[in-house]
């Protein structure tokens, strides 16, 4: 399959070049990669409008982390008509970010970009950062379109995600994504007791091999770890 | 004072499980990873799309009979039904985060296990298809159901017993220093101070082991504003010589964490090839393995002096000069 990618240093001078107002021709900086068919594109630019429309009509006190856990089931679907290798690419999601994406991650990130470091956000080099490619990983991480919901089910969540699921082994688990979803929804821990399982989860991956765990396993093991431990909120933990 | 916690595998009665997958290779395409090493491809990602993956669970077919024999003796030793241990493989992906499950097998059914078994036929799994970030392969003998809970005994579901880890990585999958904006939300939820610029947080991460199958990578977080001003003046020399400092904290930070931990003292370099521990010495001490044995007794002995090499390696001193000197202004 043919696709078209951008190399970093082609997305770091347009990126720089969009933060500043301007609207760079990115069509000079695409080089396309691989041969036959040509990816189709276009389930991928509506999804990608429907979403900057999104952020154009939201509240300056939207929950920003809310909606792009939201938006990143329909973004998955839209990504399904790409074959894994050519996602395996961060070049080809360098190109989505700036070529449909960019108004939607500049409003997601709006914090960063305002001090110009917008760079990590677009550049796809670490897939946990980069907006387009952790909200791919948020929507695998609950198992995808069955559990839609649970993507942007927690209010201000961007560190639960973050650091408690895309960058640990947990995010590789559907089953025990959910249960540490469904838990952190119905009963909700503030930063300290909520990092406290998510090390003790931690540690049990060094033992255990999450995959194997169904649903209502998964759910016993969340639970089991929450009545096991202390979580009563130390003054000044949050 | 940081207090660590860190679990050990605390089990007795599954010693006759320590070795029996030692012998066991991956081979992609015509090469070969040992288990527990990694092999670096150096493979166009449609080549690497291409090749077949097998398994090998024994040099030869006699001692594959052996290897069978062992693992069932082993879970005899064990006191548990052969029906609830698993012969386990799955293959992982770093920068999609995707773990497939591509082998499984009852102990109780092993008679129907092939010696060489091929992983790419049918379906071929993501991380086969992965030929910008390569894999890892993990083999596992792990406990299917729940035991009776018993001290010192593993009872938990998916608890291994036997693990045999095989790295393929590809070229693109090298980087590993890349430093994180710190702005006052990550200071407060990290517990930090107002004016702290920089902070080195290793989580999880173990620098021994490998690097690719960790999630959790380790972060030097960096002033969010001073980052800014590194990106817009890259290459002004004190901006450079900022960011050769920045690289050396993070070399620094790997081999004191590093020197801390007690399994140092038993690792080789090959041990340690495609670890973050490793990468540092490659970096530090060159390619030449006589050099980095060398800079490896260092870490253990006196890892301030590591950090001195690393710094001649470096070599920072021309670049913290022409600061000083007020060169290219």
């Amino acid at each position: 399959m043919r696709y078209p990618i951008l190399t970093v240093s082609a997305c770091q001078r347009l990126a720089d070049q969009k933060r500043d107002g301007l609207e760079p021709a990115i069509d000079a900086d695409v080089s396309w990669q691989g041969v036959d068919d040509e990816v189709d594109l276009r389930k991928i630019e509506l999804v990608a409008e429907t979403m900057v429309d999104a952020v154009r009509q939201s509240a300056e006190s939207a929950d920003r982390d809310r909606i792009e856990g939201e938006y990143s089931v329909p973004l998955m679907v839209a990504l399904e008509v790409v074959p894994f290798e050519v996602l395996d690419d961060p070049g080809f999601w360098r190109y989505l970010s700036l070529a449909y994406f960019w108004d939607f991650i500049s409003w997601r990130e709006e914090g960063p970009f305002d001090k110009g470091n917008h760079l990590r956000y677009v550049d796809c080099v670490t897939s946990t950062e980069s907006v387009l490619t952790r909200m791919f990983l948020r929507a695998n991480s609950v198992g995808g379109r069955d559990h839609a919901d649970l993507a942007g089910a927690l209010e201000k969540a961007t560190d639960f995600w973050r650091s408690h699921i895309l960058r640990v082994r947990t995010g590789t688990a559907p089953p025990v994504t959910r249960a540490f979803v469904e838990e952190q929804k119905s009963d909700r821990l503030s930063t300290g007791p909520l990092r406290e399982v998510a090390r003790s989860l931690n540690r049990t991956w060094t033992n255990i091999v999450p995959q194997l765990y169904t649903q209502e396993e998964a759910s016993e093991l969340i639970s089991g770890i929450r009545e096991g431990l202390d979580l009563t909120d130390p003054e000044g933990y949050e | 004072m940081s207090v660590e916690a860190r679990t050990v595998r605390p089990f007795v009665g599954i010693e006759s499980f320590a070795t029996v997958l030692d012998d066991v290779v991956v081979h992609f395409g015509n090469e070969t990873c040992n288990a527990n090493s990694s092999i670096s491809l150096d493979l166009e990602p449609h080549e690497y799309q291409r090749r077949s993956v097998v398994v090998q669970w024994a040099p030869d077919e006699e001692s594959f009979h052996s290897f069978k024999d062992a693992l069932l003796e082993a879970a005899d030793s064990m006191r548990v039904d052969r029906e609830t241990l698993l012969l386990y493989v799955t293959a992982s992906t770093p920068y999609l985060k995707r773990t497939e499950i591509v082998e499984h097998l009852s102990l109780a059914k092993l008679e129907q296990l092939d010696h060489k078994q091929l992983l790419t036929d049918g379906r071929r799994a993501d991380s086969f298809r992965a030929g910008h970030h390569g894999c890892s392969l993990n083999a596992y003998v792990l406990l299917n159901e729940n035991l009776d809970p018993a001290p010192l005994r593993p009872w938990r579901k998916g608890t291994w017993l036997a693990h045999a880890r095989f790295g393929l990585a590809t070229q693109i999958a090298k980087s590993m220093f890349r430093p994180t904006p710190l702005d006052d939300a990550k200071r407060n939820e990290l517990g930090l101070y107002g004016k702290t610029v920089r902070y080195f947080h290793m989580g999880d991460h173990d620098p021994l082991v490998s690097y690719d199958d960790q999630p959790e990578k380790p972060v030097l977080y960096v002033d969010e504003n001073l980052l800014a001003e590194l990106s817009a003046n890259a290459s002004h020399p004190s901006s450079i010589s900022t960011q050769l400092q920045l690289a050396l904290d993070f070399m620094a930070a790997v081999i004191h964490d590093a020197s801390r931990r007690e399994e140092l003292g038993t690792v080789s370099i090959e041990d340690l090839a495609d670890s973050l521990l490793g990468r540092v010495l490659r970096v530090a001490a060159g390619p030449r393995d006589s050099d980095r044995e060398r800079l490896l007794a260092l870490v253990r002995s006196d890892p301030g002096k590591a950090v001195a090499r690393a710094e001649h390696t470096v070599d920072i001193q021309k670049r913290m000069l022409q600061t000083l000197h007020g060169d290219g202004s």
